[in-house]
């Protein structure tokens, strides 16, 4: 009871002297296709809140949020982030559920890639489309550096759709995982420092894919002599990511640039080789790939900012083996297409292309207008995407967006094509508390 | 008669300060060390729609060094700004932006931008350098019944300010600047600022500015509250870090 009449006293104490901050978003939106108007059911985040508590040099941070469905009407909780915050003076300290946020362009970061994607808010900027990750992470200030390490125990993958029809890049059903991650210990350091007047930084990060890939194989053959028929077993590959990133300013203009180079390798399975089918055959692969975004903006005498992204990424090096289990035998299969496990999302969409973005506001930001354009260099498709935001009262602003996508004719399997039916026109009502 | 000397040599000594000797005796006058206050900029459009924002700010070396945490409107709140001006080189800027969970580097190349939608721009709210600029000493004026030093101030050639010329209405008692007139590049007039003292701590400190744009025909009225003064802010307060964390006051 003592304990108890204690435990009261300080809570009591503690909000005496700490501070509260809290901070909100209600947002009800609509999701329609330009084509036949039908409605596209996909969730959203109804609600997020953040609920921060300051105690001294320690905060507690959460955000969490509701997503909902509109034609179903369901409602899940879902418990964004939450971690405890040490501000010491030489640096911080963050322990829990946290994302980070690495690189110095904007929204599409190949350098960053602590935190898994939500594929649901693929079309989000920022930090609305990452997962939390269990972290610690520190970093330390001296000058003008400062040096970040994060480590991260449990793995998290990527929540991509599976089975949503509404969602053209889905996936019909979840692929069974044959090989869970082994070693689920990540972990990454980032440098960064001003020289002249930019910023730059350097960056390591060895983890899992946030991707499945193929890690083997039970092979059969249908008619004898003929072609194989491989029923993929699912795993992640083990990544190394070397990052380079900086900011800095030519007269009015800013250029933002990355460069993150990937070195990929499918994992040894230590199968046990007796209990082995005969028919398992086990694939590695060794890859070196590279993404890289120059980002230039300016923004004009009336405030309007103007950006364009240049964005690729290649493939360096590659080398593969299929080889059977218990003989060892290599064999000459034919090679899963190769698609990053890491990375930019942009890079699902195209080997290179150019993003481009305006926005301006009037009326006293009352009025925000916004204008996008994506052109993939590499084959044919475009992404063309506007948007109008008006703020009638104060933390109030109804928004409306129309995004249409336009792939080849000629070439059913082009992702913009498969974009098509995807073109559409959405209405959001928000409300900041 | 030996007055009447005095006096005349005091009117010619004031008469014989340059330019550029009162804008030196302004930038020597007693400043507090550091500073704290929450700013309310209300924006009053042509129509009269007004909108606020609140800001809290602190800062030190005559505002050389500041960081400012967005309050209002809503959903800027957390938005957070450091600003670290330095000698011979380019200002620091950076933006903590919730959002993106990331610190952003941003230009202080583009002076001319609008800091907040108000008519204050990024120039506006930093130290006039004096190299930068040429100081001309006009006739001085009496303003709200104070004997005021006029100047006309033109950026140098080479040095980055969206403006062409200012002409600044001085307190010669204070040296506090009560009126100033701004024109852009073209020699157009840009903004009309008018600014409001008062005593704190045996400083004077500014609590109130005006500022229209009349090109625009908008204008922003700015009020600081909660002002204190010589605090004991460290210098380790305009570290990235803290931009993320709202102060409790």
């Amino acid at each position: 009871m003592k304990i108890f009449k204690k435990l009261t006293f300080f809570i009591s104490i503690s909000f005496t002297i700490a501070q509260i901050n809290y901070s909100g978003e209600v947002t009800a939106k609509s999701m329609n296709r330009i084509s036949n108007n039908s409605e596209i059911n996909l969730p959203y985040r109804i609600l997020s809140f953040k609920l921060g508590y300051t105690l001294g040099q320690l905060d507690i941070n959460t955000v969490t949020g509701i997503e909902y469905r509109n034609n179903t009407s369901k409602s899940n909780y879902v418990l964004r982030e939450a971690y405890l915050a040490y501000y010491p003076e030489w640096g911080e300290i963050k322990l829990g559920k946290q994302i980070h946020a690495w690189g110095s362009v904007d929204g599409n970061n190949p350098t960053d890639n602590i935190n898994p994607y939500d594929y649901y808010y693929l079309f989000m900027a920022g930090a609305g489309r990452k997962i939390g990750v269990i972290s610690l992470s520190s970093k330390i200030y001296f000058g003008n550096s400062h040096l970040e390490g994060i480590f991260i125990p449990k793995y998290q993958k990527n929540r991509f759709p599976y089975g949503e029809e509404d969602f053209p890049l889905s996936i019909p059903s979840k692929p069974k995982i044959k090989y869970p991650v082994k070693n689920e210990f990540e972990f990454g350091f980032r440098f960064q420092t001003t020289i002249g007047d930019g910023d730059l930084g350097l960056s390591i990060f060895k983890g899992n894919d946030r991707a499945p890939s193929v890690n083997a194989a039970n092979v059969f053959w249908e008619v004898e002599g003929g072609p194989p028929s491989l029923e993929s077993l699912l795993g992640y590959r083990e990544t190394l990511v070397r990052g380079l990133d900086f900011v800095t300013f030519f007269g009015d203009f800013t250029v933002r640039s990355e460069l993150a180079l990937f070195k990929s390798k499918t994992p040894i399975l230590n199968l046990h080789i007796i209990k082995s089918p005969l028919s398992l055959y086990e694939f590695q692969q060794d890859i070196s790939y590279s993404q890289y975004v120059i980002q230039i903006e300016y923004t004009t005498n009336s405030d309007i900012i103007l950006s364009g992204q240049l964005i690729g990424n290649s493939v360096q090096n590659e080398n593969y083996e299929w080889y059977h289990v218990t003989s060892s035998e290599l064999v000459d299969f034919p090679y899963p297409e190769f698609q990053p496990g890491m990375g930019n999302p942009i890079a699902m969409f195209s080997e290179l292309a150019l993003l481009l973005n305006s926005t301006g506001v009037l009326m006293d930001d009352r009025l925000e207008l916004k204008g996008n354009m994506m052109i993939n260099l590499d084959e044919k498709g475009n992404m063309f995407s506007g948007s109008i935001g008006y703020s009638p009262w104060i933390n109030w602003k109804l928004e409306s967006t129309i995004t249409k996508f336009i792939g080849d004719k000629d070439d059913l399997e082009n992702t913009f094509t498969i974009m098509e039916d995807f073109s559409n026109i959405t209405f959001n009502i928000i409300y900041n508390f | 008669m030996k007055k009447y000397l005095l006096f005349n040599f005091l009117i010619f000594f004031s008469y014989a300060q340059s330019g550029i000797e009162i804008a030196k005796m302004v930038d020597l006058r007693k400043i507090p060390k550091d500073q704290s206050n929450i700013t309310k900029m209300v924006l009053t459009n042509s129509k009269g729609k007004q909108r606020t924002n609140i800001v809290r700010s602190k800062s030190m070396d005559g505002n050389k060094k500041q960081i400012m945490w967005f309050m209002e409107p809503k959903d800027d709140k957390g938005v957070a700004f450091l600003k670290i001006e330095n000698d011979g080189k380019d200002d620091e800027m950076r933006m903590w932006l919730p959002a993106f969970k990331k610190v952003r580097r941003i230009s202080s190349k583009k002076r001319g931008d609008s800091f907040m939608g108000s008519d204050l721009s990024y120039e506006d709210l930093s130290n006039r350098k004096i190299a930068d600029h040429d100081y001309s000493r006009l006739d001085d004026q009496t303003l709200n019944s104070k004997l005021c030093y006029v100047l006309e101030i033109s950026p140098k050639k080479g040095a980055n300010s969206s403006y062409s010329k200012h002409i600044s209405w001085i307190d010669q008692s204070s040296l506090m600047i009560l009126k100033e007139q701004s024109f852009d590049k073209r020699g157009q007039l840009k903004k009309k600022k008018e600014f409001f003292n008062k005593e704190l701590n045996d400083y004077l400190v500014m609590e109130r500015i005006f500022v229209e744009d009349v090109q625009k025909k908008h204008s922003t009225e700015v009020t600081f509250a909660e002002y204190k003064v010589d605090t004991g802010i460290s210098i380790k307060l305009f570290q990235e870090k803290n931009l993320k964390r709202l102060p409790r006051n």
